[in-house]
């Protein structure tokens, strides 16, 4: 046989003997395969790599060829999601060809050269770079090191936040460096940080597969975390007396599992958590050995504000907004007085839910017979009061002693996929550090400089500007030279047209945009940098089981395009340290004199410690060959100094790219499960049975934390919610899926799902095209009264992934005070058929 | 009767898609198993597996395990060779591992 | 800008040659020379200050043809009209047709035996249930082009490419 006659038929039977041999562990040889000559030629190479979308972090293995990916499928031997992929993983393949890929640095430009309102003109590197220098040092000059900024994201890789978190706060030494993590999972960091102390879940995915009852909190599981509901579908399937409630403010696809549906007034969530716990003490179910031994009490700040312009009414009427994170020590009894208020029949009447049905949901958490897995996502952290959300769920499982173990777990999921593993352990938010540690603490700072090898002092002792406060200071022309990488802020952030748009587009700012596609970020921007993406770089990501995991670099960019620690490495040579520290704190460390910012941050011992001979052979590592190090593994390995012996031990770096990822604190080789739980968790002191360690007192936090109303209700002039959100079939602002074309065909565009009897009332017809207007903005859509979303009388629905409709126009930029994270669920809009144009 | 018909004549057609008309590809299926077969007998069984009409040995172990790729027309027939291989004596079970259609549109 | 090539992949075999080949080096825009500001065509020339209109729904393809798929592990496209049905934990509306036992009624494909296996490789009596909601990995298409392309190639192309030669 020749190679000609080798088709996709004998490709596809070697393939089916390869993954057979792999699963049984069983090399094949040669002259068993019963194969043609010519084998050779048509061999596609698998590599393990978690999938570029969601937090729940499903492995799947990349087929390449020729220096292309050729196919992806669901990894079997992944823990997660055994060989499953939901509609978009199993289409990965195809998200790095949409045929607008940006291959060359783009700068705006007139006559030859940098103009704000110049056409977008491909440059070179060293121009781009050079424009990049020169605006960075002139805000510098301007504003110090609050004149420089950078907004990154939970889907950076492990390495990529570190090294800008680095470059930001130990270089420049400016803390306004935030992810998109804070639109996405702030609160619910904010609330570990509150009622544990640290940060992230104590249980992971395995409790799916040990519980008897899942809640969902604000979740559209079956959308958002498809292939989690996959197994939550199987647990409910296979085991009839396991129950599911689903709990959302309109009806969505997790209802088509649900055994307890219900849909209550945004915001009405408070009164119910309150008066679950309310129950269980009047139940008399209070696990009292648990609580006595494992808990205190504290009464939270109440009317904290709304993370509002100081100026806005809301803020000046706020009489906590300046210690929203306040809280004084109570009783037991202090706090079983607090939310005797929270009846039923009140929390009926605050949330429209029926009281037999709030007492049904509450019997799933007090009966001590019944294991329960809460879930939440952006339903409870998109809240302006998100944080207390959080710590109120916890409230109930602690109270009942349902947590830390196989099966009683409440757990945050996260929406990107490296939120947990980037944006928090690392610490890339405006406030903190890595492993848990904070900007404002002064040991914390002191250990971070020592690790870093730099002087005392050199981080600032603030935090920085948060996403929201970014685009205000961009508007207000305070914050000049700024970089957004992997994200699309300009679609996300809310209000964005009084706030991001002016901010970017303000002619005192420069702004730099590393994408992969001509997003509405990118195209609002300055200078747009080409960027590499998944598999075109090494990277590693952390999933919301504490997983960690990593992938090597699999193909080559397209044309000039580089990652985004290339760059951030790269554009580090561009500073002399005078150029960015006074010189009071060079004196302390007079080594650093003259030296780059690269040769102090990366060229420190640590990260440059690994050769390029050590990347594994077979896989290019392009970071490696320029810069002459193994910089990946420089990263991480000094990173993860911070974490090991503090509870947030990871493995040593070669080890992640033999194994499906492993769930941090990794000790003596063994991943950790459950945590705080003695004998599941190492870190939990023998004869504690249960370990906070979080908290110095090693109890964890009931917060009595009472209903406080949203920012903004609907009124006259503005009659409906809207409540914003994504789809199955579209990951976030839909840059990547959209792009895929089997993608797009599913779902072209976002649709206004209305309830049919608004629709009716109003005379308006499925399809007809409308307008959606709040006080700040509008958008066109057209009319969905029959889709997989059904809102209640009074609530509109409209997801943002589709770029020809900003809806983020239309929200409102409130924040929770504690965690800043934006409020997406919740504003006043009103209804218009559109004038220009109908059905 | 074609696919176009078939579609017409059950309401299915569409003609504003401008990408719907095409025949249907003829089709292979092609699967394969892990047999865990008692090591003693793995000689004998390898032939008689291998006896079977449209079905591969690719490999085996020395603990009993065989690497078998399955071709055949549907996927009943498919199934069917899996239930043969199934009930040949001294197998101890079949795991499915990988399935495909394969289609000879481009080829 | 608006040379542009604006196909997806699609079902038709010879439109799919044909993109192959338009598309089997990837290109960049041409920047300079375009007479427009730089857009994507997934928004469209809307200003970002401004929102242009919403287009017209468009209904969900319904024929009976199947795609050809990308790679063999990718999922099936459903090619029919799914809008209205049933599927939750009481009804599986797709089952009455592709489940093994109506196929021969039906002659809609049965569901691949994948389907049968539980989360520990393990097959069972019918559909496992991790698999029951189909909607999570099988979707149906409207019939409206991607506004944009896709260059990625499979791998008989990157193949053909390879070795200069046509498989089979």
């Amino acid at each position: 046989m020749t190679e000609a006659t080798l088709d996709r038929r004998t490709i596809l039977k070697l393939q089916a003997a390869a993954t057979a041999a792999a699963a049984a562990g069983l090399q094949l040889p040669a002259s068993a395969t019963n194969l043609p000559t010519g084998v050779d030629a048509t061999q596609l190479t698998w590599s393990k790599a978690p999938c570029r979308f969601c937090g729940t972090g499903c492995g799947v293995m990349v087929a390449t060829k020729s220096g292309r990916v050729v196919a992806t499928h669901g990894d079997a031997k992944a823990e997660v999601n055994r060989g499953l992929n939901c509609v978009k993983g199993y289409f990965l393949s195809k998200i790095m060809y949409g045929e607008d890929r940006l291959t060359q640095p783009l700068l705006r430009k007139k006559n030859g050269k940098f103009d704000k309102n110049g056409d977008f003109t491909p440059v070179s590197w060293d121009e781009a770079f050079d424009i990049m220098e020169e605006k960075f040092k002139a805000a510098l000059q301007k504003h110090g090191p609050s004149g420089v900024g950078i907004f990154g994201s939970g889907q950076w890789t492990i390495w990529e936040g570190y090294a800008a978190s680095k470059l930001f706060k130990g270089g420049f030494r400016s803390n306004n460096i935030d992810p998109n993590a804070r639109h996405c999972m702030a609160s619910a960091a904010a609330g570990f940080m509150r009622t544990f102390g640290i940060d992230e879940p104590m249980g992971c995915y395995d409790d799916i597969e040990a519980t008897d009852a899942f809640v969902l909190w604000g979740s559209n599981m079956a959308e958002m975390h498809p292939i989690l509901w996959t197994r939550v579908a199987d647990r409910r399937l296979s085991a009839p007396h396991v129950k599911v409630a689903v709990l959302s403010t309109f009806e969505h696809r997790s209802f088509d599992l649900a055994d307890l549906p219900i849909v209550f007034k945004p915001q009405s969530d408070l009164a119910l958590l309150n008066a679950i716990a309310n129950h269980i003490i009047q139940t008399g179910r209070v696990n009292k050995d648990f609580v006595d031994r494992h808990t205190l009490f504290k009464r939270g700040q109440a009317d904290i504000g709304y993370g509002l312009r100081p100026e806005h009414p809301l803020q000046q009427r706020a009489s906590g907004k300046d210690k929203p994170n306040d809280a004084t020590d109570m009783s037991f009894d202090d706090f079983a007085q607090f939310v005797s208020e929270y009846t039923f029949e009140k929390a009926a009447e605050i949330s429209g839910v029926e009281a037999r049905h709030i007492e049904q949901l509450a019997e799933l958490y007090a009966d001590p017979k019944t294991k329960v897995v809460s879930f939440w996502t952006m339903g409870f952290n998109q809240h302006t009061r998100g944080v207390w959300a959080n710590n109120l769920v916890y409230n109930i499982h602690l109270l009942t002693g349902k947590i830390s173990e196989p099966g009683n777990s409440p757990f945050s999921l996260t929406g990107q996929p490296s939120a947990c593993g980037t944006a928090r352990e690392v610490g890339t938010f405006s406030h903190r550090l890595p492993a848990d540690m904070v900007v404002t603490n002064k040991e914390h700072r002191a250990k971070t400089e020592k690790i870093w090898n730099l002087p005392e002092g050199t981080i600032p002792d603030k935090p920085g500007y948060h996403a929201v406060l970014q685009n205000r200071m961009l508007k207000d022309g305070k914050l000049n030279a700024y970089w957004v990488q992997v994200n699309n802020n300009l679609q996300a952030a809310a209000n964005c047209n009084e706030e991001t748009l002016p901010g970017y587009r303000n002619p005192d700012n420069f702004v730099v945009v590393s994408d992969v596609y001509p997003t509405v970020t990118a195209l609002a921007a300055d200078l747009i940098l080409p960027t590499a993406m998944w598999v075109e770089k090494e990277g590693a990501y952390g999933n919301a089981e504490r997983r960690t995991h990593f992938w090597h670099q699999l193909v080559k960019p397209p044309g000039e395009a580089r990652s985004d620690v290339w760059q951030l490495v790269e554009f580090s040579k561009r500073f002399k340290i005078e150029d960015v520290w006074p010189a009071d704190l060079i004196k302390k460390k007079p080594d650093t004199a003259g030296k780059t910012l690269y040769e102090v941050l990366f060229r420190n011992g640590k990260v440059d410690k690994f050769a390029p001979t050590e990347v594994e052979a077979g896989y290019d590592n392009d970071e490696a060959a320029h810069f002459g190090f193994y910089l990946q593994k420089g990263l991480f390995e000094e990173y993860a100094e911070f974490g090991r012996g503090h509870g947030h031990d990871l493995a040593p770096f070669d080890t992640y790219h033999q194994v499906r990822g492993l769930r941090w604190p990794v000790v003596d080789g063994k991943e950790t499960r459950w945590r705080f739980r003695e004998g599941l968790d190492p870190y939990a002191k023998p004869g504690t049975g249960v370990d906070f360690y979080g908290h110095a007192d090693g109890k964890a936090w009931i917060y009595a934390l009472p209903y406080e109303p949203a920012a903004e209700s609907p009124d006259t002039d503005f009659p409906f919610w809207l409540t914003t959100g994504r789809v199955l079939e579209h990951w976030h602002s839909g840059s990547m899926t959209r792009r895929v074309p089997e993608l797009y065909r599913a779902v072209p565009e976002a649709l206004c799902y209305m309830n049919p009897d608004d629709a009716a009332e109003m005379n308006l017809r499925r399809g007809q095209e409308i307008r959606v207007t709040s006080r700040r903005g509008y958008i066109r859509a057209r009319i969905e009264v029959s889709g997989r979303n059904k809102p209640p009388r009074g609530v509109i629905f409209v997801p943002w992934f589709d770029e020809s409709k900003l809806i983020n126009k239309v929200t409102l930029d409130a924040t929770d005070p504690i965690s800043l994270q934006t409020d997406y669920k919740k504003c006043a809009v009103r209804i218009e058929r559109s004038e220009e144009g109908s059905i | 009767m074609d696919a176009s018909r078939r579609a017409f004549i059950h309401g299915q057609w569409n003609a504003s898609y401008p990408e719907a008309a095409s025949e249907r590809p003829p089709e292979t299926e092609i699967m394969s198993l892990i047999v865990q077969a008692r090591p003693e007998h793995l000689p004998d069984l390898i032939r008689a597996i291998s006896a079977l009409e449209g079905v591969e040995v690719h490999g085996h172990d020395p603990a009993g395990k065989i690497v078998v790729v399955v071709e055949a027309e549907t996927q009943r027939l498919a199934g069917d060779r899996m239930i043969e291989i199934d009930r040949l004596p001294n197998v101890v079970s079949v795991a499915m591992v990988f399935q495909a259609t394969h289609s000879d549109a481009l080829a | 800008m608006t040379s542009r090539a604006k196909l997806g992949l699609g079902g038709c075999a010879a439109a799919l040659a044909l993109l192959i080949v338009a598309l089997a080096i990837p290109q960049s825009p041409s920047l300079s020379e375009s007479p427009e500001p730089l857009h994507s065509n997934l928004r469209g020339p809307v200003p970002l200050n401004e929102e242009g209109p919403a287009h017209r729904m468009t209904p969900e393809v319904n024929t009976a043809d199947r795609e050809i798929r990308n790679y063999p592990e990718q999922p099936p496209l459903v090619p029919h009209r799914v809008d209205g049905y049933q599927l939750d934990r009481n009804v599986n509306k797709c089952l009455s047709c592709h489940a093994r036992s109506r196929t021969g009624e039906s002659q809609a494909p049965m569901l691949s035996i994948t389907h049968f296996m539980d989360r520990d490789g393990q097959f069972l009596a019918t559909v496992s249930p991790r698999r029951y909601f189909c909607t999570q990995c099988h979707v149906p298409q409207h019939a409206v082009k991607a506004p944009v392309g896709n260059t990625f190639v499979d791998v008989d192309t990157v193949l053909r490419n390879a070795t200069g030669k046509a498989p089979e």
